[in-house]
């Protein structure tokens, strides 16, 4: 971004200020994470069922609700006399539009009657397979010790050298990964579904969100994401949900972002899960592989295995990056 | 040997004065004219225009032969009259405003997004029957290219500035001057409420501005509306509170327009995806500066520093620009500064020599090899 000459300010420096600035506020509550949060959910209320995962009920409500064909045509108009004729109009023509009207009525009725009944048949096919409620895995695993990504924290925090914009790490757990990348200077803040992880996470100063990361991976604007760490629920998703969260990272992270996922390795992650995360689990952990292959899918590129800082490591690491 | 050239004529799929793309069309068609080469204007459909100054499509009856006539179709969507230029013997112009991604329009209009979509086919279809696709933008010449066009050029939308001043509309400027006496910044957005333009990302922002830093700030959302997209931002604003702070100002006059940016503060662009960005030139020509996200061609149009580029536009980072820009006096006029030198490069005389050159060189071409 060069700038024309005369210019006394480096706008570089202007935004590095502003990103600071931000990280003071938030860190003083001036900006708080509740308002923060409500905001990233707001617009979500109101767009279009697929778009962010909406409300089926909220959008066959709506539906209805705009089912209703008002034949009272609005006659206001700036220029003098014409309300008058448009009055004249609506008058003349209202018998034959209520007519037209209520046969569309009646048709957009039936179809959202129908939508109704085919919704309750996707929820009844839902329930019978292996759709699975987070918040029941969430509490089973706040009955564990939350994950230590130790040996991994080194290496995820080098892959972030030189990133600048809003890191997330989605699921954070207590955050010893988000310390590090804070410590590091990367403005980082966490997404945990285990609220008691999460309340220790933000005691210790960290900014986490108590929420499914997937969930707030869909409601995050495109390109606001300097960079993303994934770790949990990636090795608990099924292949769709798999699938999603690579397009997800192509479509939220802006270009340049930086991409870390951990995950255990399948072939020792039943020695480690507890029975109710194995049997409830839709999924299970993907191959290193098969993130490269969903990564570059999507769009994504560079991908590479990092190294564990401790021989103890248990899974894999890898990252990936969006182009520019 | 193939004769020079006696008419070039313009297509677009709709044609509308106030619209960025039928001014920059009527402008051309001056260029044209004044080359002393017969020019008219041709759109699948137009409003608000004077009898006889913009003909149906398909009513087109050239004089010449084909090898003497070219058609200029300024591509912006897909429609009728894509193929309808693809169908003709004439030879054909391409000047590309870009076609919008059928991403953004797919979950809130998807008859939007197939339309767009068969934009982008015509486009590609166009590329080997066309001699030249004229790129408002560098962006949209790498479009161009990636299309499969083989002679392209770079010439800027031309935009009559100097129309703002003519036509200031002074009723809107006094409200806007009395709502301003209670305090606050303005912030202001001009561009169709459309998903690519991402007017809630704007909402947000502004939402957490005001309860951050500035509790009176107002935002003005000047543009047509995008059914469902606009509603869903309109409730947005609802939900949060923002009702009385919000203005939605629809579609307006450039007289009104130009009261608009008289009182704005900072100019806000949100969008992820811009072919060009006519506003952000208004804006400079305006004297008001610019806070936006570096998306699509936005940079390019901002670069020498003509605005505040952002790699983040989450509500903190972009309210914490935006009060920057508001509360910065030096960097305020420093941007200020340094749009207005951006802008020599995009003045309409600029722009219409840019024209020029380009069709005398065709018309020049044509010549020596007749």
């Amino acid at each position: 971004m060069t700038e024309h000459e005369g210019a006394t300010i480096d706008l570089d420096q202007v935004r590095a200020s502003i990103e600071e600035e931000v990280r003071r506020r938030r860190a003083s509550g001036e900006i708080p994470a509740d308002l923060e949060r409500e905001l990233d959910r707001a617009f979500a209320r109101f767009v279009p069922m697929g778009t962010t995962g909406g409300d089926f009920e909220q959008v066959l409500a709506r539906a209805e609700q705009a089912a209703f064909i008002d034949v009272l045509v609005p006659v206001a108009s700036a220029r003098p006399g014409v309300g008058l004729v448009k009055r004249a109009l609506r008058k003349l023509f209202t018998w034959y539009m209520r007519y037209i009207a209520q046969q569309v009525g009646v048709v957009a009725n039936e179809l959202a009657r129908a939508l109704r009944m085919l919704g309750e048949r996707v929820t009844d096919v839902e329930n019978a397979t292996q759709q699975i409620d987070e918040v029941l895995l969430s509490r089973e695993r706040a009955t564990r010790p939350a994950p230590s990504l130790d040996a991994w924290a080194d290496a995820i925090t080098g892959a972030f050298a030189g990133v600048k914009g809003r890191v997330v790490h989605a699921e954070c757990g207590t955050g010893p990964v988000l310390a590090r990348l804070r410590e590091a200077g990367i403005d980082a803040y966490g997404v945990e579904p285990v609220e008691s992880w999460a309340i220790e996470a933000t005691r210790l100063g960290l900014e986490v969100r108590t929420d499914e990361a997937l969930t707030h991976l869909r409601l995050l604007g495109r390109g606001v994401l300097a960079g993303v760490v994934l770790s949990g629920f990636v090795e608990r998703l099924s292949t769709g949900r798999a699938i999603e969260v690579a397009g997800l990272l192509a479509a939220k992270v802006a270009p340049g972002g930086v991409i870390v996922l951990t995950s255990a390795d399948p072939s020792t992650w039943a020695r480690t899960a507890s029975p109710a995360e194995l049997d409830l689990t839709p999924g299970r952990p993907l191959h290193a592989d098969t993130w490269r292959l969903l990564f570059e899918s999507a769009g994504l590129k560079d991908f590479r295995q990092l190294s564990a800082s401790s021989t103890q490591a248990t899974g894999y690491a890898v990252v990936a990056t969006r182009p520019e | 040997m193939t004769p020079a050239v006696i008419e070039v004529h313009q297509f677009l799929p709709s044609f509308a004065p106030r619209d960025a793309i039928g001014a920059h069309t009527v402008e051309v068609q001056k260029v044209l004219r004044s080359l002393g080469v017969r020019s008219e204007i041709y759109a699948g459909e137009s409003r608000d225009v004077p009898r006889g100054s913009v003909h149906p499509h398909d009513s087109f009856k050239p004089r010449s032969s084909p090898e003497r006539t070219f058609i200029l179709y300024q591509s912006s969507t897909g429609s009728s009259v894509g193929d309808y230029v693809l169908s003709r013997p004439e030879r054909k112009l391409v000047n590309y405003h870009n076609i919008t991604p059928a991403s953004f329009f797919r979950p809130w209009l998807p008859h939007v997004a197939v339309e767009v979509e068969q934009g982008r086919k015509q486009l590609t279809a166009l590329a080997p029957v066309s001699e030249l696709g004229i790129a408002v933008s560098a962006y949209n010449e790498s479009e161009l290219v990636a299309a499969g066009f083989s002679h392209t050029v770079v010439a800027p939308v031309i935009v009559d500035f100097a129309a703002f001043d003519r036509e200031l509309d002074g009723k809107t400027l006094a409200r806007l001057e009395q709502e301003k006496s209670a305090g606050g910044a303005d912030w202001l957005f001009v561009g169709r409420v459309a998903p690519n333009k991402a007017q809630h990302d704007l909402i947000t922002a502004f939402a957490l501005h005001r309860s951050v830093y500035d509790p009176d700030a107002r935002l003005r959302l000047v543009g047509g509306h995008t059914q469902g997209y606009a509603q869903a931002v309109i409730s947005l604003a609802e939900e949060l509170g923002l009702t009385e702070a919000v203005d939605f100002a629809g579609s307006i006059s450039s007289g009104a327009l130009a009261a608009y940016y008289r009182c704005a503060d900072v100019f806000v662009c949100a969008s992820d995806h811009e072919g060009f960005g006519v506003p952000l030139l208004e804006a400079m020509y305006h004297r008001v500066p610019i806070v936006a996200f570096a998306a699509a061609a936005v940079p390019e149009t901002l670069s020498g520093g003509a605005g505040l580029l952002l790699d983040d536009k989450t509500p903190a980072v972009l309210s914490a620009a935006v009060h920057r820009v508001c509360t910065d006096a030096e960097l305020r006029s420093q941007l200020i500064r340094a749009g207005e030198e951006r802008l020599k490069n995009y003045s309409a005389e600029t722009a219409r020599g840019a024209y020029a050159a380009i069709f005398e060189k065709l018309i020049s071409q044509d010549e020596a090899s007749s």
